[in-house]
């Protein structure tokens, strides 16, 4: 009896072995190995930065369209919401608005990165399914650079997920971050298709890069190859210049080129719920001002459509009504959403492209095709250089109004913003005022920076 | 374990009684024992030294022995009296009175994997018994610990029910992974944080459920903390942070009893602010207004312009005015014969709260244990069973948070008890909507224990410890429309959380014990083999119509739905070798292997290990001969080596998540920046200590020192975002270390017939300081942490008063540059505590008793308030937002002198420099305080009374937990609202512990 007691004990003792350690691995986790073996779940690696761009508070995507339009002379907010820092134009370090657009973009660029280092990886998936990826890939990491650059200026320059060496990055000029942009979009223009490769436009497509490559051209003045690339959009035949502009932040819209699908039952668009008020009778939380409300030309369509006037009693309010739909209804029934790339921007790039290069004519063209659209008559093909380029930029600025920051970065990119925003903001402060501060968590995690 | 000593004594009685009668010179004596008041003692044993036999003496205090020889020579010894030992000529009978123990040096204390005395004891082990837990009116037994312990620091969440217990057992050792002690209840794990259980996406005002608070402190008897090297490293890898060891009521042989405490009482808060009344709170809005160059509107003021402003509601006593009900019952019934003992008991205990609506957490338990053992007593068996249902209904935000509102804000409730959002077409929000969503939190706790025992070979002995812990943790939060602004189209919401954990554990070990000459030495050899998987499943539904539906998850037209899993694995070897020299010199060596699964395949083992000595000193004849005086002493050291794992599950893994869906596709993103070589974070504890005991132990003082220093620190290490997340798990070249005195002073101050006065102390001084940090300059915690302070520090700026012109605060700009930026907060403040520890004294005076225990803490503490900014954001004048009382020391003209900066309604100039003001040293503050934590006063009701119920004893008694709080600290409470790693982080006020004043009732049948 004892000894077999004996023997027991031994035998429990000496097992204390690895294979005890054996544990289930999480279920609400998949293996990185596992997902590089097939391009569904590869596709949604991409998905998932989609639906975060979209499903949370706090993301760029939810913040640059407001914070933007109220640094420049689009929007006035009152006192008590957390834009005041921007409207003030006073962004202060610790601002954690910039902190969360910052964090979330290089999330983004990470996911991208991990993306297209895994990719070759991958070796059970078709080169047609790797191209769409790491052309998606390659737009969000350029898309992303786009906006740090034009918010932050410098910054860092991640192109690998190695955390020791990325940790420890400055910033890079922005000149070579614009570079590197361009050549990220070139090859993704080389890796996507011209179809979608889902319905509604809701993933980028060839068209969706080559915009932001426009985009890109124009912002670096080299026009010659924005007016190119805008040319290319706009005879790719998939889009619509003559979207009635009551359709056109529909998802339906035919102008659209690349939006993005509500994630949130609780809204269909981030810009609908900020911007339409609860009821009736109290004031809106963004207020268009009054120039800029009296500045719309006579029997200007959009005036109608895109904006909505809240009448209290002694005083009316006009706030942004491109979206209308204030909350979500169930997701297959939304009728908005966000729209980041669309086809008039780049009759407006081609337009101003092409009134640098004192193409004048095409470039009143282009103009027409916008102001025809918004019901506007057109204008003559007699007005001077500098007379295009002001109607152009009074034409972005009317079409594009309290839309991901273009006001803000025309003003900014054209030098002009000292002019415009000096007379009416009353800290306005060119030296440190066009860029948002490096925010402090960042700096203080990366003496650096 | 008393359990341990009786079933030992049982055993020897067993042993030999069967003989007893056969030897054939021996004769009877009845021994009748009594304690000084006259009356029997039950419970004893008796040793006859002759026939080495044992007896127990039965429940009247008589005892019937057989011994041989001419004389009479026996030991009677018993758990509350001194061993008494009686030589004297033959008598067929003997009369024996005891005196009741002083100090109990050879009271068992528990410690891993066995028992020791506080005399033999080589390791450091604090302990709190029954009487002090059952003294105060507490539903977590944690809270019982708070300033008791020399070393042990507990800090309380919050007041609300269910609310979760910080320790810290000497200081900090990580700097960011958990400093949890590792919690042990009959043997078996039990968690502490709310991280094992609960779905952290549902809210709750007491910040999460503690699943102590499903424990009933009145079945544990007592609770041990081990603190050194000596005493943890037989739990190797989770002993860094210390242990505490609870240890719950067990059966005991003797009459069937029926023991009962009932008892009634009153919670409310202990303190309030004293804030600005309506016509203040309208003086200082107009006043900011103006300074602002502001005109009145009904944008910027309709508070002034709209609302009706002869009202003068304080907020303060409206959201926490109110007192929470108190009602703790216990029935225990317990009895058994020296083979098989059994415990029954069962336990109801409930708090409402002090807002207003029906809030409340009501437990009930059931205890049962059961004892065996073998007609030989070579095989004994031990079995606890304890389940525990707790039901708490909280709202789902603190609402102290809210006692700033403005005097003059809107009744928040109409004629018809509904929720106002509007007056006169100004919208606000209704913070009483939160009273309105309340979440229920229901938990289920089975723990069973077993433990059986088997002696072989005369001195071997195979053990076994096996246990199973069950924990459901049910969750269901409910936002009905009713609840929220019908501006809003709101849609009524409620989320479900399902937590199921199963821990099962199985330590099996062999002791051999062998005792010759002057030498003893016992070898223990064990294993550990633990499990514990938990799951989770979360739903959120959205969209319902209909308030009456919300429970029901099928009428939401949004449902979302989640599941986890977490698989733990332990497994470890550890054993014990003890050596006694002349009952003088002890040596005790402990070392044990683990493995986690926490860790990635290459790391998952690690190797631990103490070495402990003792000297009891007083036994050496030159002690014994000059210092008579001196009864006890003892120089003892210690040194090893502890770990610690507490990381959470599956860090080591390469993964992908998943978010919410996108068009269809749901998403994956990656869970984190992956490593898998971290390993484990290695604790080095050094300890030194002397023991004293003086006229015969009347008087004993324990002095400690220790030294911990932990390397190789675990920690989420912060990443700049740049790298796509904001850190990465991995062991760290820093080395934190904590060193510290602790002081505890026992002492019977008198011991008369009829008055008794004891009186114990107890004072921690401890330091903790970053030694090393390597490239902490470059490091992302450049701006955290400085090589020589505390981990416990806070950089700010320095505060240098109310500018006499602008009337705004002033701070220094340390490096010139015109701005405030963080290379100006230059001030380092240290927020750890100076020195903390408790005071009780406990006076008997015949059939009363009073006991007193005072708690101070002597520390710094943040205060958000100092500047006049509630929450660190709203500078005085803001819209809707009242203030204290204090701020109307602030400046108002050119060369005023004063405390606060000018009122102001608008931003960013007044706000910034509040801002800047919660980031400088005015807001650190002397947040020590002196507490009268419990106070316990009874009187024993007169047998003559009683007796006529067949009671045995019966006592009434009052009972007070916070009774009162002296301190200098301005606001809430100095505990709760200490702004230092102890608090949330937020700096939101939150609700203080309650003070509680009940009234009862204990009675044995």
């Amino acid at each position: 009896m004892n000894n077999i007691v004996l023997a027991i004990i031994v035998c429990v003792l000496a097992c204390s072995c690895k294979k005890l350690l054996q544990v289930d691995p999480p279920i609400d986790k998949i293996s990185k190995e596992n997902l590089f073996t097939d391009s569904t779940s590869i596709s949604a690696a991409l998905v998932g930065i989609y639906s975060v761009m979209n499903a949370t508070n706090g993301t760029p995507e939810n913040q640059i369209t407001r914070f933007c339009a109220t640094q420049a002379d689009e929007l006035v907010c009152s006192e008590t919401d957390e834009a005041f820092e921007f409207y003030s134009n006073s962004v202060t370090p610790v601002n954690s608005a910039i902190n969360l657009v910052w964090i979330n973009f290089y999330n983004y660029i990470y996911q991208a990165n991990l993306l297209i280092e895994n990719m070759e990886k991958a070796t059970t998936v078709s080169t047609t399914a790797k191209n769409q990826f790491l052309g998606e890939a390659l737009f969000i990491r350029s898309f992303s650079y786009f906006y740090l650059v034009n918010l932050f200026g410098e910054v860092p320059l991640v192109l690998t997920t190695d955390y020791r060496k990325n940790s420890t990055l400055a910033r890079t000029s922005e000149g070579t971050i614009y570079d590197q942009v361009e050549t990220d979009l070139l090859s993704a223009i080389e890796l996507l298709k011209p179809e979608y490769i889902t319905e509604r436009k809701v993933r980028p497509n060839k068209w969706t890069a080559m915009a932001l490559l426009a985009r890109v051209y124009l912002y670096r003045n080299k026009y010659n190859d924005a007016e190119a690339a805008a040319t290319e959009v706009i005879n790719s035949g998939l889009y619509d210049s003559g979207e009635d502009v009551l359709n056109a932040f529909k998802y339906i819209s035919r102008e659209t080129i690349w939006q993005l699908y509500p994630v949130d039952p609780n809204y269909n668009t981030f810009d609908g719920n900020y911007f339409v008020p609860e009821t009736n009778d109290i004031v809106p939380a963004y207020i268009l001002p009054t120039p800029f409300i009296t500045g719309f030309e006579n029997n200007d369509m959009r005036t109608g459509a895109w904006i909505r006037e809240q009448q209290l009693a002694d005083t009316s309010y006009n706030y942004p009504f491109k979206y209308k739909e204030r909350t979500g209804s169930s997701l297959d029934n939304a009728t908005e959403y966000t729209i980041v790339f669309r086809l008039m921007e780049q009759y407006l790039i081609r337009a101003e492209a092409r009134a640098r290069q004192n193409t004048l004519p095409d470039a009143v063209d282009d103009l027409n095709v916008v102001r025809s659209r918004a019901g506007l008559p057109d204008v003559e093909h007699s007005l001077t250089q500098p007379e295009i380029i002001a109607a152009v930029e009074k034409e972005r600025r009317y079409e594009l109004f309290a839309e991901w920051g273009h006001r803000w970065f025309d003003l900014k990119r054209t030098g002009r913003a000292t002019a415009v925003l000096g007379p009416v903001k009353t800290h306005w402060d060119e030296q440190n005022d066009l860029f948002w501060p490096l925010p402090q968590p960042q700096s203080l995690a990366n003496p650096n920076l | 374990m008393k359990v341990t000593k009786l079933t030992f004594i049982l055993l020897l009685i067993i042993c030999h009684a069967g003989h007893a009668q056969d030897t054939a010179q021996s004769y009877p004596v009845m021994v009748q024992l009594f304690a000084q008041n006259k009356e029997p003692v039950a419970g004893a044993s008796v040793r006859d030294l002759a026939s080495n036999k044992t007896y127990l003496v039965d429940e009247k205090g008589t005892v019937r022995i057989f011994t041989t020889g001419n004389s009479i020579d026996l030991v009677v010894s018993h758990a509350q009296f001194e061993n008494k030992r009686i030589t004297q000529a033959k008598a067929r009978q003997i009369t024996v009175i005891l005196q009741p123990r002083i100090k109990l040096l050879d009271e068992t204390v528990v410690i891993g994997y066995g028992t020791t005395t506080k005399r033999k004891n080589t390791g450091s082990v604090s302990r709190i018994s029954v009487e002090e837990i059952g003294k105060q009116p507490v539903g977590n037994p944690l809270a019982a610990m708070a300033g008791r312990m020399a070393g042990v620091q507990v800090t309380q969440s919050n007041g609300n029910a269910g609310a979760g217990f910080v320790i810290r057992i000497r200081g900090y050792n990580s700097l960011a992974q958990g400093n949890d002690p590792l919690f042990i209840i009959d043997g078996i794990p039990f968690p502490n944080n709310n991280i094992g259980i609960g779905t952290d996406n549902i809210g709750s005002s007491n910040g999460g459920q503690s699943p102590f608070a499903s424990i009933n402190p009145s079945d544990i008897i007592s609770m041990e903390v081990l603190k050194d090297a000596d005493a943890t490293a037989i739990y190797g890898s989770r002993g860094a942070n210390g242990v505490v060891l609870i240890t719950t009521k067990k059966g005991r042989p003797g009459k069937t009893r029926l023991e009962g405490i009932l008892s009634a009482g009153k919670g409310r808060i202990t303190r309030k602010f004293e804030m600005l009344n309506s016509a203040e709170y309208i003086a200082m809005r107009k006043e900011a207004l103006n300074n602002d160059g502001a005109t009145p509107t009904h944008l910027n003021a309709y508070d002034l312009m709209l609302w009706d402003t002869t009202r003068n509601t304080n907020w303060q006593d409206y959201f926490l005015g109110g007192s929470a009900a108190y009602h703790d019952a216990n029935l225990k019934l317990s009895g058994g014969n020296e083979h098989t003992q059994f415990l029954a008991g069962v336990g109801y205990h409930c708090e409402s709260s002090v807002y207003p609506e029906d809030f409340y957490a009501r437990r009930m338990n059931l205890h049962l244990n059961l004892n065996h053992s073998s007609a030989n007593k070579k095989l004994l068996i031990s079995s606890t069973i304890a389940y525990s249902n707790d039901n708490n209904v909280l709202p789902v935000t603190d609402l102290t948070n809210y006692i700033n509102l403005s005097p003059v804000f809107p009744a928040l409730l109409d004629s018809l008890n509904r929720l106002v959002w509007s007056e006169k077409g100004q919208t606000f929000f209704n913070p009483y909507s939160y009273l309105r969503q309340p979440t229920r939190t229901t938990t289920d706790n089975l723990r069973t224990s077993v433990t059986l025992s088997y002696k072989f070979l005369e001195r071997f002995q195979f053990r076994t410890n096996m246990g199973y812990n069950f924990l459901q943790v049910n969750q269901l939060n409910t936002t009905p429309v009713a609840a929220q602004s019908p501006f809003d189209n709101p849609v009524g919401s409620a989320k479900f959380g399902n937590t199921t954990g199963r821990g099962l554990i199985i330590e099996p070990q062999i002791n051999y014990e062998h005792a010759f000459d002057n030498c003893a030495f016992s070898i223990l050899l064990g294993s550990t083999y633990q499990n514990e998987i938990l799951r989770q499943h979360f739903i959120n539904a959205s969209g319902y119509q209909n308030d009456q539906l919300i429970e029901f998850a099928g009428a939401a037209p949004n449902v979302t739905a989640s599941t986890t899993l977490n698989d733990y694995r332990y497994v470890a070897l550890f054993s014990r070798f003890n050596f006694t020299w002349r009952d003088k010199w002890i040596l005790n060596l402990t070392g044990r292997r683990d493995g986690s699964s926490r860790f990635g395949p290459a790391n998952q083992f690690g190797n631990f290990g103490a070495a402990g000595a003792a000297w009891i000193f007083s036994q050496e004849k030159l002690f014994r001969d000059k210092w008579t005086w001196l009864s006890f002493g003892k120089l003892r050291t210690s040194y090893g080596t502890t770990g610690n794992d507490q990381i959470g599950n599956y860090q080591f893994l390469d993964n992908y998540g998943t978010v919410m869906p996108y068009q269809g596709q749901v998403g994956y993103v990656p869970s984190r920046i992956y490593n898998q070589d971290y390993a484990w974070e290695v604790n080095r504890k050094l300890e030194a200590a002397v023991e004293l005991g003086a006229w015969n132990n009347r008087i004993l003082f324990i002095a400690n020192y220790f030294r911990n220093r932990t390397q190789n620190q675990l920690l989420s290490y912060r990443l700049p975002d740049q790298t796509g997340f904001g850190s990465v798990f991995m062991n760290f070249p820093a080395k934190v270390e904590n060193t510290g005195w602790e002081f505890e002073l026992d002492a019977t101050v008198l011991r008369k017939r009829r008055f008794q006065w004891n009186s114990n102390f107890n004072i921690s001084f401890t330091r903790n300081k970053l030694v090393e940090f390597k490239d902490l300059a470059a490091s992302s915690y450049a701006s955290t942490y400085e090589v020589g302070q505390s981990l416990n520090i806070v950089k700010l700026y320095e505060f240098t008063g109310v500018h006499p012109e602008t009337g705004l605060y002033t701070f220094e700009d340390f490096n010139k540059d015109g701005f405030l930026s963080f290379d100006d907060q230059k001030i380092i403040k240290d927020l750890t505590p100076k020195f903390y520890g408790g005071w009780q004294n406990e006076f008997t005076l015949g059939k009363f008793s009073l006991s007193i225990f005072i708690q101070f803490v002597k520390q710094p503490g943040r205060h958000y308030y100092k500047l006049g900014t509630t929450a660190g954001i709203y500078s005085p004048g803001y819209m809707n937002v009242n203030h204290p009382h204090e701020v109307l020391d602030r400046w108002t003209k050119p060369d005023d002198v004063t405390a606060f900066q000018r009122f102001g309604a608008s931003p960013p100039v007044r706000v910034a420099s509040h801002n800047w003001g919660t980031f400088s040293d005015a807001s650190i503050v002397d947040a020590s305080f002196i507490r009268l934590k419990n106070l316990y006063f009874s009187y024993d009701v007169h047998e003559g009374l009683i007796k006529n119920l067949r009671m045995q004893q019966c006592r009434i008694f009052l009972q007070a937990q916070n009774l009162l709080t002296i301190t200098s600290y301005f606001g809430l409470d100095p505990e709760t609202n200490k702004g230092s790693m102890l608090d949330n982080g937020t700096g939101n006020p939150q609700l203080p512990p309650l003070r509680i004043i009940a009234a009862g009732v204990s009675f044995t049948f």
